[in-house]
């Protein structure tokens, strides 16, 4: 039988590692046990591949489109509707750590090409993640690879490959690389550039092509991390991916993801990780596995320092407005004008596709300040005060099936749960209670009085996911 | 001019219409579908973006590219388009156009003013659920590929229901979100049975004939066909949307040959846009490694064949309608004879004569 318990840690680990659940999914999961789930996730390819042909019949601009709002509106669907929801949360873990804009790219089908390699190598060995990130032609365009040439190189790649990518400037007080390694690195990745393309107009947009030009590539001697040779870019990365520094800075990273909100990167060099043993933890399964992200995850989900993280993450802006989709089950089919959806997580400070700098989006309470928090709280609260959102009424409908009457504190206990589980505090808790109270008994037994409850039930659904509490994860 | 085809009979590449633009530029967005008027005039629905007012609607052209003028705009109103799919003419010249979220039929006249417009949303007898192809029979009634209920439906240009048939599943006859539809010479309709990765061919009172394809990507299959059309001579020309080609088949469902498009470079349109910022897209194209890519189709959607055998296929994902002529010569009396998806001019030398 399925216990509260499995419920709230199964519900925590879809929050976590993809983008919430309903009701129903979370007790089927819990049927089959966190563990199972927990493969499933890492082994996407069980799952069915996204299914976007009716979503490109009924929306074509979804997929050839120019415009940001195109490529937002598709993505923020794929969230709300993935069967596979780690590969899906990687992808925007990835998007975070490589943080690529359109504003200077201007090519969305290059973003979305993006997205596709992070979806591809998700899982895999990091250093193909490095070396495919250094081939991809919006990261190339993004960091001025393309400007990077033998005898006029361009050190910005170089810069942010070990500053932003992979090793972090420092750790433990300490610079984890010299201004010479940077140049060296640079000159290394000379001639990674993109074939020349056909122009937007007349007939739209054509994908960018990797060019390796062995002419513009700088083959003399370099020397990088103590170590020296004639360097090409897969040598660094070679180099690179063997750094001790290199494995804290990603699981520093995946646990600030997934785990707990860590200090903002760049004071990572001076501050050390909030758990040293479950980051060291994360570290050993990296080395052990030549270098791999699944069993680093599969560490990182299976251990006590995930199942007793709830509720301490702040939820980005698209975790919350995916998983508040997924609960009321509103555009889970293809619907007009997504790309409201997506508008809003950037008015909530996640703009897709648009991060503030190359260092990706701040985490944690930098996601909070008022303006956004309106924004986040009257998302949520229109969509569950909405009784025509599917996921709205079916909590409705299974509150009522009791038949009632309910106590005060027997609604607000089971529409947090319901909601969730939505872990709320006692004072929070209390003044729910308190609300209900005032608006006299709470029946469901007749048709007047199922009105009246369900009009109570979303009001009271508005109020939790207006409560502090519901902004964590 | 040159063929492309080895086939017999032969089609030949004649000329692409529009380029991406927006109204009131000369240009298609996004466009799924085409239908040919009483005079021979030209309409293409266009269905791009939800988030600017102007990306959604209809294009009056001539073959020549003449552009006459455009009509309707996003919206769930009277006369809006919200997710238009398909079109058709009746013999009045008047234009039927579907929706597949508003889940009817809005009915314009010829200039492009708006009318009227019926359909229930539903799925009883009658009622519309995605509503995509369309097409009129020899007697004046309109053919409706009704999607998400997985049948086709007869009306009266009116809106009286008259027939049904087919229901959901993967047998003959049966049907999984039909998108295109067609009626041959002989009063039979093809139907581009979408998800189900076929065409079938059913008499005018519904009974089934027979179907061709099956789900791939060779010869003789299809990933999701969305178009169908027939010429005068039986052909049946199947745009394979996932595949991003055009197949042809003989009256019999031989496999004859297949297009993956063959644009040389500018239509009339595309050469005044270019001539808008001539420096940096000429600069653009003679960089580029290649001009081939240019050529291909990209999610071809929607076909029509005029009285004259000319194949209209309606280029999507590359916002213009490529057209073919199919020749009454064997290729072996054609003196230029090139292979599929050779180009049959250089662009960038064509932007040179500008």
């Amino acid at each position: 039988m399925t216990t509260k318990t499995d419920i709230g840690l199964i519900a925590h680990l879809m929050r976590r590692a993809g983008f919430g659940a309903s009701r129903e999914e979370l007790e089927r999961r819990a049927e089959i046990g966190y563990e199972t789930t927990v493969e499933e996730f890492l082994h996407p390819e069980t799952q069915p591949p996204f299914d976007d042909d009716l979503l490109f019949r009924y929306i074509p601009y979804f997929r050839m489109g120019t415009g940001m709002p195109s490529h937002q509106g598709y993505w923020m669907y794929r969230m709300i509707n993935t069967q596979r929801p780690l590969e899906e949360k990687l992808t925007l873990f990835w998007h975070q750590v490589f943080a690529t804009g359109y504003p200077k790219l201007n090519r969305n089908p290059q973003m979305n090409k993006q997205l596709n390699l992070f979806r591809r190598f998700a899982f895999g060995n990091f250093r193909t993640i490095l070396i495919e990130l250094s081939r991809d032609p919006a990261m190339i365009f993004w960091l001025d690879n393309n400007e990077n040439r033998k005898g006029v190189p361009n050190e910005n790649y170089g810069r942010e490959l070990l500053e932003l990518f992979s090793m972090g400037v420092g750790m433990d007080d300490h610079f984890n690389y010299t201004e010479d390694d940077v140049k060296d690195c640079a000159r290394a990745f000379t001639g990674w550039t993109i074939a020349p393309q056909l122009p937007r107009y007349p007939y739209g947009d054509y994908l960018w092509d990797f060019e390796y030009r062995a002419d513009e590539h700088d083959d003399s001697e370099k020397s990088f991390l103590g170590e020296r040779g004639r360097f090409n870019g897969e040598d660094i990365i070679d180099i690179i991916v063997r750094q001790p520094a290199t494995a804290r800075f990603l699981c520093r990273h995946l646990y600030n993801f997934f785990v707990s909100d860590e200090p903002q990167v760049p004071s990572w060099q001076t501050t050390p990780p909030n758990d040293p043993s479950a980051i060291e933890t994360m570290v050993q399964a990296y080395f052990d596995s030549n270098y791999e992200i699944r069993p680093v995850l599969r560490v990182l989900f299976n251990s006590e320092f995930f199942k007793t993280s709830q509720y301490t993450k702040v939820k980005s802006p698209a975790e919350l407005i995916a998983s508040v989709m997924r609960l009321v089950d509103d555009y889970t089919s293809p619907k007009p004008n997504m790309h409201n959806i997506a508008d809003a997580c950037g008015y909530m400070g996640q703009d897709l596709f648009n991060p503030p700098t190359v260092e990706g989006w701040h985490t944690g309470k930098e996601w909070i300040d008022s303006g956004a928090l309106v924004e986040r709280i009257n998302f949520a609260a229109d969509r569950v005060g909405n009784l025509d959102n599917p996921g709205v009424r079916r909590i409705c409908e299974r509150l009522a099936s009791s038949g009632g009457p309910y106590t005060p504190e027997q609604l607000v206990d089971s529409c947090a749960e319901l909601a969730g589980p939505v872990y709320i505090q006692d004072s929070s808790r209390e003044g729910l209670i308190a609300h209900m109270a005032r608006g006299g008994a709470i029946k469901c037994a007749t048709a007047t009085e199922l009105s009246d409850f369900n009009l109570r039930v979303t009001g009271l659904l508005q109020m939790i996911v207006s409560l502090r509490e519901y902004q964590f994860s | 001019m040159a063929t492309l085809t080895n086939s017999d009979p032969t089609y030949i590449y004649s000329q692409t219409i529009g380029n991406q633009s927006t109204p009131p530029a000369h240009g298609f967005s996004a466009p799924v579908n085409v239908a040919i008027g009483t005079q021979g005039e030209l309409f293409v629905i266009c269905n791009y973006y939800e988030y600017q007012k102007n990306t959604k609607f209809v294009v009056k052209c001539s073959m020549d590219e003449d552009y006459i003028h455009h009509f309707g705009s996003y919206g769930t109103g009277p006369g809006e388009l919200t997710w238009p799919n398909s079109l058709a003419v009746d013999n009045k010249g008047n234009i039927y156009l579907s929706d597949e979220w508003l889940n009817r039929i809005t009915i314009f006249d010829n200039n492009g003013v708006f009318l009227d417009y019926w359909g229930e949303e539903g799925s009883e007898i009658g009622m519309l659920n995605r509503p995509a192809g369309l097409a009129f029979d020899n007697d004046g009634n309109l053919l409706i590929a009704d999607s998400f209920n997985h049948r086709i439906q007869k009306f009266t240009c009116d809106g009286k229901f008259l027939n049904s048939w087919g229901q959901h599943g993967a047998e003959p006859g049966e049907f999984n979100t039909p998108w295109g539809i067609s009626i041959d010479s002989e009063g039979n309709t093809w139907v581009a049975d979408w998800r189900n990765d076929r065409v079938q061919q059913f008499a005018s009172d519904g009974s089934f004939l027979k179907q061709i394809g099956r789900t791939g990507t060779n010869t003789g299959e299809f990933n999701r066909p969305s178009g169908v059309a027939v010429d005068n001579e039986g052909y049946l020309y199947v745009v394979d949307w996932g595949n991003d080609r055009v197949q042809v088949f003989d009256p019999k469902g031989t496999f004859v040959t297949q297009f993956f498009g063959d644009c040389p470079g500018f239509s009339k349109w595309a050469i005044a846009r270019m001539a808008s910022d001539p420096e940096e897209m000429a600069a653009q194209r003679v960089q580029s490694r290649t001009l081939e890519l240019e050529r291909l189709f990209y999610q071809p959607t929607g076909i029509q064949v005029d009285s004259e055998n000319r194949i209209l296929i309606v280029d999507c994902g590359r916002h213009r309608i490529q057209i073919y002529q199919k020749a009454s010569v064997s290729p072996d009396n054609i003196s230029s004879h090139l292979g599929p998806q050779r180009p049959t001019q250089n662009p960038t030398e064509l932007w040179g004569k500008l």
